[in-house]
């Protein structure tokens, strides 16, 4: 085969309007690397209005591998990225992306497909069987109605072969056809996603969502009910010894090489973290639930479980946690509402986030007796058993079947909000968390403003972890215990100007009240964006594994990171890049996507937070994340972890660190649009073409 | 379940077919062709014998062979019961080509001047462009006189004859290997040999087919193969060369199959 | 001529080889001269004595030698609780014979069903390397055969015709040896005495890819034969270690996410 090692060479591209299929050859999007630089590519290449809702039939949508998909990468081989035109964020749907765990990208490349592009809408309800080369869409009329789980054993049913002779399947007639022990990969909507399309997920067995964008909704709007995917082939490696080498050379840093005596770290990490540990399902089970780690593909630290009752299988961190806190209050202990209330998200096809934030809201509005039974906003929901697993079942049926409150949360939480006249007034409180373009509130714009940034800047809640482990939680997880954290504020910006080049300032983890608005925070946020855009979301990284910044197994605690990911990479694909070279994939990968937004109708006047996040201090109740938030600052000379909880933003000051930021990034600091000048270097000269023709081109400075 | 493998329970009758087409050859009087009344003897029965024993157990090999997988190439069946079906079937036929091609081998010692009937002269390359252009209709060539076997069917026999002898004693290795140890350097080399082999074969025996069964034009010497006769006048047109030797000689008795006979010269060209 | 039979130990038994042997005993008298003719009739006639004599003598005369199948030298440990399924053993395991990373071609295959109950949801199909291996039994050219050093159930790949028996023959599910499609023969683990895509010896004095890599410690090696059940090896890698902390054993009341 012609292109690289790690490549299977093409991408599978379905046009559901005819039925026909089409092959794009990888090569052609091989600069971009993978993943989500191929998703934008090919989206700008095929989407040729951008301006159109994600529901119309013109929307393209990328589900992509990276050459490491498949591979003994750690915590890498599972994930797939999803991209197209979203249709949760509001008041424009973005083109976004999400992304998920599990076995689907790995059987994809298996199959030899590098990816899959749907266009169009198909005139009758589908769903995709690919088996190798072989691809099929194929009547999807009876599966339209049932749940994740259902429509996938049925899918199963459908792909295998009557019975495993002896355990194996053979994929073809002949006996050289290909046979696997594996069961298909599917990736699916819930029933009749159509219909609560903004809140729809997709799932893939029985833990692995795509919830962010709602492309459960785009899926069904285009008559698509599930994609199967089922390889029998293998990912050449193009230096297996390399790859077995580093392999192993990881292991030192995770659990994997430490059963005997694994570290006692007081905080969260990424790639350290022990299977079981805190963000992992075992705390979220009811007493005596057994269970063993789980992992997607590849995985080396293995986060999810599965569990003795089967119930909870899979599901981990905000499955959980958008219940486990109101299960907790209601009973004194975990019980099986939060295990219920996982599966039932999973099972229906429901973005957690937003069910999130949209219980904490109803809760608040449900005590202010604005809403129940009788009440202004009318439900029949079952509020004295708040935190039961009826009620979390109830609740999320109620959108799945666009019934009580569900009627207008099946349109998304923000379009709920407006319907019910809420929007202003609860944004304003902070009782209803939607930080910015309507998605729920994650980590805390207010203090931890590299996340808040990155979403306000970006098209959604950035859901990475990078500096989240190391600014927010070990730090406050130690004082919330009285300790004194393992690593200092001060080795702990050495260790990030370390791994962040190209801009290396020890300044950027600087969460003072100065320090957020720092040209450093500039770079903190420019270096987020790049490095997440190239290495996690294009050569798929797991956000919970990478980036390995602080790692308790590394020596005086520094992570793999700036090594380890290109020599994983290097060893798959036979290439040399060095880590600053995929940063700057990472910063073309951004800047086309920052066309798009352009083009969408983004402008830096619209870019603001809700606003209580310019009011508000954050207090309990009001957002899942209220422990105080403590985090390195340099003041007065020194670096000291401190709580900067209750802080608010200032209006001003964010429209300046705007200007510093844009100006960082070489964008016209007055509409934020990205310049001639900037996109030519970056060898997008047709990007900067189509945002002149727009008019969207910004003004070189 | 499992299958009993005949290249295991039966592989003595693999050794025996050999001897039994030697003895077999041992036993046999041939009849030299000849012309009688408006027809020529083409074939004796022995011939006939020779060639269907082949030829049956060649396509049964080919066929079976084929669809286990050759080379990269992936099989046809699918696993278990369809492959051991194949595999005793290729036993099968291996007895049979085998039986076929050293009867064919003893008889041709026995008579050497039916070796040289197959042999290629030094027209060969020529009267070979010739044949086929005519046979495919885009060469306007006028044939020469040919002898009993075409130039171009001779060329086509010694390519037969190599993948075949290469064939066997690939094969007698791999028959080998089920009784007893054969080192597996030997069966990496031999494995492949017989699969290029079998492609080699194919090559002869595809267009050996269509030329010789399927054209129409060769339709007189297929009916040949089963009734040993072909036309006077089939033979004076197609055939002119070998036809002027059988007049020449048509005074011989049927004792010329006698094994110390002196091989006719061939004639001249006509033409 | 040869024959060979199976004790039903799965020994392979050799026997008189006549193939090639000389009409000696028909040979003519002095002086005499034999035609051609005369000289192939008794080859075929002797030939074909020789090979029914040869017949009627190894199986009513001849002792078959037997050959003891030698116990392997060692055997991976599986605890299918410890197993996250994360499939990287897998992915070791193609990677290490064959360079690429490939579930279809790994000698140890996980299965699982997402929605299962623990321990049911995982099963880890390792090979057993057993005393008695049916494949190697049902081998008919001896391409599967128990390695003269190490005892390992192995595979001469170029001995292999694709009759598939050993596949079949394994008394598990799904059957450890496996068919590569993709070269066209059978194979199954060796403990890795031929990943050739590895620089580490492999083998029961070496190493195990599988071993190396399993993140959670959930495959172990011994050179005792462990006991086991209908459902595999009987083994507990968990009790006893740092595992007994970690809340897989059943979590005691806990207060969910810092709630």
């Amino acid at each position: 085969m012609a292109s690289s090692k790690g490549y299977s060479g093409k991408i599978l591209k379905v046009d559901l309007t005819t039925g026909k299929f089409e092959e794009i050859a990888t090569a052609k999007y091989e600069s971009w690397g993978g993943g989500h630089g191929m998703g934008s590519a090919i989206f700008f290449d095929l989407c040729t209005d951008k301006t159109i809702k994600g529901t119309d039939p013109g929307n393209v949508v990328t589900l992509m591998t990276s050459p490491l998909s498949g591979t003994l990468a750690p915590s890498v081989a599972g994930r797939t990225e999803v991209q197209g035109i979203g249709i949760q964020a509001y008041p424009i749907g973005w083109f976004t992306r999400s992304n998920f765990g599990g076995r689907f990208s790995t059987q994809l490349k298996f199959a030899g497909w590098d990816g899959i592009v749907v266009t169009g809408k198909s005139p009758k309800k589908v769903w995709l069987n690919i088996v190798n080369g072989d691809v099929k869409l194929q009547d999807a009329t009876s599966l339209w109605g049932l749940n994740t789980r259902e429509t996938q054993e049925e899918i199963w049913a459908a792909v295998e072969p009557s019975k495993k002779d002896v355990g194996w399947v053979n994929m073809g007639t002949s006996r050289d056809a290909g046979r696997t022990t594996q069961h298909p990969a599917v990736l699916t909507t819930g029933p009749n996603a159509e219909k609560y399309g903004p809140m729809a997920a997709l799932v893939h067995d029985a833990g692995n969502g795509a919830g962010q964008g709602g492309f459960g909704g785009v899926f069904a709007s285009k008559n698509l009910k599930a994609i199967s995917v089922l390889g029998t082939g293998g990912v050449n490696i193009a230096n297996p010894q390399a790859l077995m080498d580093a392999r192993i050379w990881a292991n030192g840093y995770s659990f994997a090489g430490h059963h005997d005596t694994p570290a006692s770290y007081v905080g969260l990490t990424a790639f350290g973290s022990t299977p079981g540990k805190p963000l992992s399902s075992v705390q979220d089970l009811a007493a005596g639930t057994k269970s063993r780690p789980q992992g997607c593909v590849g995985c080396i630290r293995n986060c999810r479980g599965r569990t003795s009752n089967g119930k909870g299988n899979e599901s981990q961190c905000v499955d959980f946690f958008w219940y486990d806190h109101h299960d907790v209050n209601a009973h004194g202990h975990v019980t099986d509402a939060s295990t219920r209330a996982a599966d039932a998200i999973q099972l229906m096809g429901v973005n957690a986030f937003a069910v999130e934030a949209a219980t904490l809201w109803i809760e608040s509005l449900h005590n202010q007796g604005i809403l129940g039974k009788g009440k202004k906003i009318d439900s029949n929901l079952p509020f004295d058993s708040f935190g039961s697993g009826e009620w979390a079942e109830a609740f999320i049926n109620s959108i799945v079947t666009q019934t009580d409150i569900g009627k207008e949360l099946s349109k998304g939480v923000a379009q709920a909000a407006k319907a019910w006249g809420r929007f202003e007034i609860d944004t304003a409180s902070g009782i209803l968390p939607l930080q910015e373009w309507g998605l729920p509130h994650h980590y805390d714009a207010r203090t931890e403003v590299e996340w808040g940034y990155g979403s306000l800047i970006g098209e959604r809640d950035i859901n990475e972890h990078d500096f989240n482990w190391h600014v927010y939680w070990t730090p406050t997880i130690n004082g919330l215990f009285g300790k004194v954290p393992a690593v200092s504020a001060q080795r702990l910006s050495e260790i990030f100007a370390k791994k962040t080049a190209p801009y290396n300032d020890p300044m950027m983890i600087n969460y003072s009240d100065e320090g957020i608005y720092s040209a450093a925070m500039a770079k903190t946020v420019a270096w987020h964006r790049h490095y997440t855009r190239f290495y996690k979301q294009s050569m798929l990284f797991c956000d919970w594994a990478w980036a390995d910044m602080v790692n308790p197994y590394g020596p005086d605690h520094e992570g793999m990171t700036s090594i380890g990911e290109n020599k994983f990479m290097n060893a798959v694909t036979g290439g040399d890049m060095t880590f600053e070279q995929g940063m700057e994939v990472g910063r073309r990968i951004w800047n086309l996507d920052r066309a798009v937004w352009a083009l969408q109708g983004r402008h830096r006047d619209i870019e603001k937070f809700s606003e209580y996040s310019y009011t508000t201090g954050a207090h309990p109740g009001t957002t899942t994340y209220e422990a105080p938030y403590t985090m390195p600052v340099f003041e007065n000379n020194e670096w000291a972890y401190k709580s900067v909880a209750g802080r608010v933003l200032d209006r001003q000051k964010v429209e300046d660190w705007k200007t510093l930021f844009f100006t960082l990034e070489g964008w016209d600091v007055k509409s934020g649009w990205p310049t001639r000048d900037t996109l030519t270097k970056l060898d997008l000269v047709n990007v900067a073409d189509e945002l002149e023709k727009a008019g969207k081109l910004g003004a070189s400075a | 379940m499992s299958a009993k493998l005949m290249f295991n329970s039966l592989a003595w009758l693999v050794w025996l077919a050999p001897f039994a087409g030697i003895l077999a050859a041992g036993v046999t009087r041939r009849t030299d062709p000849r012309i009688e009344g408006d027809s020529v003897l083409r074939h004796d029965m022995a011939a006939r014998v020779e060639h269907w024993a082949t030829a049956i157990s060649a396509v049964l090999l080919l066929l079976t062979g084929i669809s286990l997988g050759v080379l990269f190439v992936p099989a046809l069946l699918g696993p278990g019961v369809p492959i051991w079906t194949a595999l005793n079937l290729h036993f099968a036929a291996v007895v049979m080509f085998l039986f076929g091609t050293f009867y064919y081998a003893t008889n041709t010692v026995l008579s050497p001047k039916r070796l040289a009937e197959h042999l290629p002269t030094g027209d060969a390359v020529e009267y070979t462009k010739r044949h086929y252009g005519l046979l495919l209709g885009f060469k306007k060539f006028t044939m020469p006189p040919e002898r009993k076997y075409f130039e171009s069917e001779k060329m086509a026999y010694l390519m037969a004859a190599a993948a075949t002898i290469t064939i066997i004693i690939t094969g007698l290795v791999k028959v080998a290997a089920h009784s007893m140890s054969v080192p597996g350097q030997l069966m990496a080399v031999v494995t492949p040999t017989h699969d290029i082999a079998t492609v080699v074969m194919l090559a002869f025996i595809v267009p050996h087919i269509f030329f010789a069964a399927i054209l129409p034009a060769s339709w007189p010497i297929l009916r040949s193969m089963f009734t040993g006769r072909v036309s006077l006048g089939y033979a004076q047109h197609e055939h002119a060369g070998w036809l002027a030797e059988l007049e020449q000689i048509g005074e011989t008795s049927d004792e010329s199959n006698d094994d110390d006979v002196i091989q006719t010269p061939a004639p001249k060209r006509v033409a | 001529m040869t024959t060979s039979k199976r004790n039903p130990e799965g020994i392979i038994t050799m026997k008189a080889d006549h193939i090639t042997k000389a009409p000696e005993a028909s040979s003519p008298a002095e002086g005499k001269t034999f035609s051609r003719r005369e000289f192939v009739t008794s080859l075929g006639g002797v030939g074909i004595g020789a090979i029914l004599g040869g017949m009627v003598v190894s199986s009513v005369l001849l002792p078959e030698k037997v050959f003891a199948i030698p116990a392997s030298g060692g055997y991976l440990l599986v605890d299918t609780k410890k197993c996250a399924g994360c499939t990287s053993c897998m992915m070791a395991c193609s990677l290490t014979h064959h360079g690429e990373t490939n579930h279809s071609l790994s000698r140890i295959q996980i299965t699982q069903n997402p929605w299962g109950n623990f321990p049911e949801d995982i099963t880890i199909s390792q090979c057993r390397q057993c005393p008695f291996p049916a494949c190697v039994e049902a081998c008919p050219t001896g391409a599967m055969h128990a390695d003269a050093k190490t005892g390992v159930r192995t595979v001469d790949e170029a001995k292999c015709i694709g009759c598939e028996r050993c596949v079949n023959a394994c008394p598990f599910t799904p059957s450890r040896a496996l068919w590569n499609f993709e070269e066209k023969h059978a194979q199954k683990c060796d403990l890795c005495e031929g990943a050739k895509f590895w620089d580490q010896k492999g083998g029961p004095d070496g190493k195990r890819a599988c071993e190396e890599i399993c993140p959670m410690g959930a495959i172990s090696f011994t050179t005792q034969i462990p006991a086991q059940n209908e459902g595999g090896y009987e083994v507990d890698l968990r009790t006893g270690t740092v595992w007994d902390t970690l809340g897989f054993g059943g979590a005691p009341q806990s207060g969910g996410h810092l709630g």
